[in-house]
């Protein structure tokens, strides 16, 4: 919203938004589902994004959230279907609800989740891995669904803080990274693909990135390392024990360090305090992990306004160091700069 | 940034009780230019 300069509602049913300058995925993120647009009250308008009251004015209202447990929806009476158009189209169109209630139980344990369907006590789980799915096979009545695209893994690195603020050196872990041990070691659902793209986005560009990609060359690594002047200084790689997949690529990664010799130190926090720290650059790590999800879609604009926001992100890629020695002062203070956006975790892996 | 891959979802579900059910989450809310 940092490019909306004002807005008009010149009669009760015409609402412009006024830009500052051109933001060509606007339209887009007014109907994204990581940060719908919605219609407040004036009795909620001065609360913090998470503490309005939620009410459901759609198909649905909201009938329980007991936190950490479940979440009860049940049929909005007092919704009226769109009737011109044919079917749901997105957050629009018409939307007939045939269902009394839906009931989400949040069930951190992935065994657990597909017990419960086994037995019948869930009929939808999210988040299988592909072991896990294995079992299913053969089951005249329970089945499995892929969606692609979804998300995107990334390591991150703080660029400005220790040995990481050297682009030799993120350059040598862009070396060791080996995708296919990776992606074996988390097990979850998952395609090679080098670019920050998805291939169905409009702005795909092909294998542009390939070269980039999947590098797996601990020589090189080596090299790159010795020129930076690295002399065994700890890499501090930062997780989080919340999502298994994060934790095993990082664990994955600190081994292909090593093997280039490099002292990889993992340390493993909640995702709370993991996903502050990526987005605000405390914390004194070098490498962490995340996935984002509508960027890869939406293009560079998003991307723009998602992690070129991180304060300890390098934003002039053709930038260099004032010297190749290596250095372990710490900026993450200094990376904490007044009017830096925050957010909070879950919406930043949605994002 | 360092790119590792495109992860999926991948739901469980009983074909009994939710037989129909399609992929939609991004492709269905950003869906203008899909078409």
């Amino acid at each position: 919203m940092a490019d909306v300069e004002k807005y008009e509602t010149p009669d009760p049913y015409t609402f412009i938004v006024h830009l500052k300058s051109t933001n060509a995925v606007f339209v887009d993120l007014l109907k994204s589902s990581t940060y719908p647009l919605v219609v407040l009250p004036a009795s909620q308008k001065d609360k913090p994004a998470r503490e309005v009251e939620i009410i459901g004015t759609g198909p649905f209202k909201l009938g329980e959230w007991q936190k950490d447990s479940h979440l009860i929806l049940l049929r909005n009476d007092a919704y009226s279907a769109d009737e011109t158009a044919k079917d749901s189209d997105g957050f629009a169109g018409r939307k007939t609800v045939y269902l009394d209630s839906v009931r989400y139980n949040f069930i951190p344990e992935a065994n657990a989740r597909l017990a419960a369907l086994q037995t019948k006590k869930s009929d939808i789980i999210a988040d299988l891995t592909l072991d896990l799915a294995k079992r299913l096979d053969g089951n005249a009545e329970l089945s499995t669904l892929k969606t692609f695209p979804y998300c995107q893994q990334y390591f991150v690195l703080h660029s400005t803080n220790g040995l990481t603020a050297n682009p030799l050196i993120r350059q040598a872990i862009r070396e060791v990274v080996n995708v296919d041990d990776i992606l074996a070691a988390t097990g979850i659902l998952s395609q090679r693909n080098p670019s920050l793209l998805y291939p169905a986005s409009p702005y795909y560009a092909g294998d542009m990135a390939t070269k980039y990609y999947d590098r797996k060359d601990p020589a090189k690594a080596k090299a790159l390392l010795k020129q930076a002047g690295y002399n065994g200084e700890k890499l501090v790689l930062q997780t989080n024990s919340n999502y298994s997949y994060m934790r095993d690529s990082i664990l994955v990664l600190s081994e292909q360090l090593k093997e280039a010799g490099v002292n990889a130190d993992v340390q493993v926090i909640d995702w709370m305090s993991n996903s502050n720290n990526l987005q605000r650059g405390t914390g004194n790590w070098n490498v962490s992990t995340t996935s984002f999800c509508s960027p890869p879609l939406l293009g560079p604009q998003q991307w723009k306004s998602t992690v070129y926001t991180f304060p300890h992100i390098d934003k002039d890629p053709r930038s260099t160091p004032r010297s190749t020695a290596c250095s372990n002062r710490s900026t993450s203070q200094r990376a904490r700069r007044p009017g830096s956006r925050s957010r909070t975790a879950s919406s930043t892996r949605l994002t | 940034m360092i790119k590792v891959a495109d992860t999926g979802s991948l739901r469980g579900y009983n074909m009994t009780r939710v037989g129909g059910l399609r992929p939609y989450f991004y492709l269905r809310f950003f869906n203008t230019w899909l078409k």
